[in-house]
């Protein structure tokens, strides 16, 4: 299941514990989230408080994943955002969930453009949904892309006629941003009621129309993710 | 130039009218020309003088009065003379547009207008002089010489008289030249004499309509609606700015107080929020397997929440406190100084009833914030408030708002301090803003607010 062939990342196994870093930097979510990646067996290697901690904390200990605030002192803009592309520059494909009391689309377009998966982008009241968010953290360390419905929301909103995606169908656009989310097929399969089989035959016809070569299927989801996004 | 074009043509119809018509019009004119150094002596003299007066009280507490009354006698003199170039002109027959009197009946200092009225009575006066002057002695002359025969009786007496002569360059000099022009009969000086006489009368209408050219330009100049109608432009202009500026200072507070509450709530409640979501999401997660970790979940959650509510109300009050909104601002006021962690000592006793609302949220949020300042960088012991009425240079109402403390000092107006934020808030409200604080304090502010 791997994706990207490099060598920072040794990917967790299914369902194991998973190294995490912590970036946050308000305490009191940094608790919480400590607490609760803890509780579900996993190991917080360090907790931050800013985006060059953040930065060193990723080189020194090469954690599985690292859940990121995008604002962080000292510019409490995209802080974390930026600072979590530095370090994937640095250690490239390092997975990263950024995290973020609202989400912009082009904030997505940033982390995705490297085009080598393993990012994740949610709202952070998204935590609440314990399960699904410890799912998406996996997702991520995994190397898939993870993007807020929210995000997709404002993808749909801002299509403009011309794009790549004009050629999709209307159930393959529904299919792709489901893809976009983080859902595996099987769930895809689940929500739009079809056949396992069906969504692949769909997914194949979405990656033919975007011009994306059956080189790495996990590659492929994120670079048809990437091709939603700059739609 | 059509005027006399007109007139010249309808004269050469009936040369009777024209003649009545040069004639009343130059007696008017020269009515005017020889009164004006009358009325131009008074108002070189007290103008200045109510200058001077102005200045004065400028200078004293309380002296408002005296700075009306001082700059009062500009006008009175400006419009006296408006009044006369008016009538002159009308008796005269003189058509064209009217200038009518100036807009505003104070005489503020901020007036340009004014200063050009002082400018006519300082100028007027050497120019009425010559005029007057002028057509004075061209009169004199005139009438004495053209009515020579008349006072001779009629009869001139025989015999010879020594030649007239006219010479210049002094009697004690030895160079001079003299002409001699003869005339040695008293018939033949007479009626030179007659001649010339009624030549200067007939060029008389000329003089005094140049004359009488000369003061009505320059009352144009400085007292006509035309330079009214520029000034009242460049008062507008200056309006407008004044405008200008207070909205760019609107917005920028507002910008400055938007980006601070969204930081706040971002930081405050929206944090509590989701920790509140997240503490529920582990009871749920843990709900069936982990009693104790529900609990503990639900109990952190019941302290979020609260912290929350805690944190909203402190930030209402931030964007508009009740108290202030329901009581006023004395009241406001009185609770701000009862939370300040600095002991305060308040002086609201002189206000009373409520102000503008625009008015009330500037002082209050400028004494919120000094407080603020004073409890986070100013180590004082002790903090004096104080909220009084006032009025400004030009008698309209203010409400003065003061901020005192014995701490450190240092406090400055420069960009990128908290004060630079009131400074635009009190600006978007048509305040001003000053602050003192040498290093090693006592800092004072004081805010000046228009109200009513």
């Amino acid at each position: 299941m791997r994706v990207t062939p490099d060598e920072a990342r040794t990917g967790p196994a299914a369902d194991g514990p998973m190294r995490i870093v912590v970036a946050d930097d308000a305490v009191l979510l940094r608790e919480g989230l400590v607490r609760l990646l803890a509780e579900d067996g996993h190991q917080v290697v360090a907790a931050v408080g800013d985006g060059p901690a953040l930065v060193e904390a990723v080189l020194a200990h090469r954690p599985d994943v690292s859940v990121v605030d995008v604002r962080m002192p000292p510019t409490y803009t995209d802080e974390g955002l930026r600072a979590a592309i530095s370090a994937r520059s640095q250690l490239p494909g390092a997975p990263m969930l950024v995290l973020s009391q609202y989400v912009e689309e082009s904030y997505a377009r940033d982390l995705l453009a490297d085009g080598s998966g393993g990012v994740g982008y949610l709202l952070k009241d998204r935590v609440a949904r314990v399960e699904e968010f410890l799912d998406a953290l996996r997702r991520v360390a995994r190397g898939e892309a993870v993007l807020d419905p929210q995000v997709i929301a404002q993808v749909l909103a801002g299509q403009r006629r011309d794009s790549a995606l004009s050629a999709l169908t209307a159930r393959e656009r529904e299919l792709l941003a489901l893809m976009a989310e983080g859902h595996s097929n099987t769930a895809i399969a689940q929500r739009l009621v079809l056949s396992a089989s069906a969504v692949e035959k769909h997914i194949g016809n979405v990656f033919a129309k975007l011009g994306l070569l059956p080189d790495d299927a996990q590659h492929r989801r994120v670079m048809a993710v990437l091709a939603y996004l700059r739609a | 130039m059509t005027e006399s074009l007109a007139s010249a043509v309808r004269g050469r119809r009936r040369p009777g009218r024209f003649v009545i018509r040069t004639g009343r019009r130059t007696l008017v004119e020269s009515l005017y020309l020889l009164t004006a150094p009358v009325t131009a002596g008074a108002s070189l003299l007290l103008v200045p003088a109510g200058l001077v007066l102005a200045t004065v009280g400028r200078l004293l507490p309380g002296g408002s009065r005296a700075v009306a009354g001082g700059l009062a006698p500009a006008r009175w003199f400006a419009e006296l003379e408006r009044w006369r170039i008016g009538r002159m002109r009308a008796v005269a027959g003189v058509r064209g547009p009217g200038w009518g009197s100036r807009p505003g009946e104070r005489a503020d200092p901020a007036d340009p207008g004014l200063w050009l009225d002082v400018a006519h009575a300082v100028v007027v006066f050497p120019i009425a002089l010559v005029t007057a002057v002028v057509t004075g002695v061209w009169w004199w002359v005139g009438v004495a010489a053209s009515t020579a025969l008349l006072r001779a009786g009629l009869i001139p007496s025989s015999g010879t008289i020594p030649p007239e002569t006219l010479s210049t360059g002094g009697s004690h000099s030895k160079s001079y030249i003299a002409v001699s022009v003869g005339l040695t009969s008293p018939a033949e000086r007479l009626a030179i004499g007659t001649a010339v006489g009624l030549l200067l009368l007939c060029a008389l209408p000329l003089v005094t309509r140049a004359c009488a050219a000369v003061q009505v330009r320059l009352g144009q100049a400085l007292l006509s609606d035309e330079s009214a109608l520029h000034r009242r432009i460049s008062g507008l202009e200056q309006e407008r700015d004044t405008a200008r500026a207070q909205t760019v200072a609107a917005v920028s507070a507002e910008a400055t107080a938007l980006r601070r509450l969204e930081r706040d709530i971002h930081d405050g409640p929206q944090q509590r929020l989701v920790r509140l979501a997240l503490e529920l999401g582990r009871a749920q997660h843990h709900f069936d397997s982990r009693p104790e970790a529900v609990r503990e979940a639900l109990a952190d959650a019941i302290v979020q929440t609260q912290e929350a509510l805690d944190e909203l109300r402190a930030l209402s009050r931030g964007i508009a406190p009740p108290v202030l909104v329901d009581r006023g601002l004395r009241a406001a006021v009185t609770a701000l100084a009862a939370r300040s962690t600095v002991p305060v000592e308040l002086d609201a006793d002189g206000l009373d009833g409520r102000l503008d609302p625009a008015t009330e949220t500037a002082a209050y949020f400028v004494i919120a914030e000094a407080l603020t300042n004073v409890a986070k960088h100013s180590h004082a012991r002790w903090c004096g408030v104080g909220l009084r009425h006032g009025f400004a240079g030009n008698g309209a109402g203010t409400l003065r708002a003061w901020v005192t403390d014995d701490g450190v000092g240092g406090a400055a107006l420069a960009k990128g301090h908290g004060l630079r934020g009131l400074d635009d808030r009190l600006r978007a409200a048509g305040g001003t803003l000053r602050v003192s604080s040498p290093a090693g304090g006592p800092t004072t502010i004081i805010a000046e607010l228009p109200c009513g």
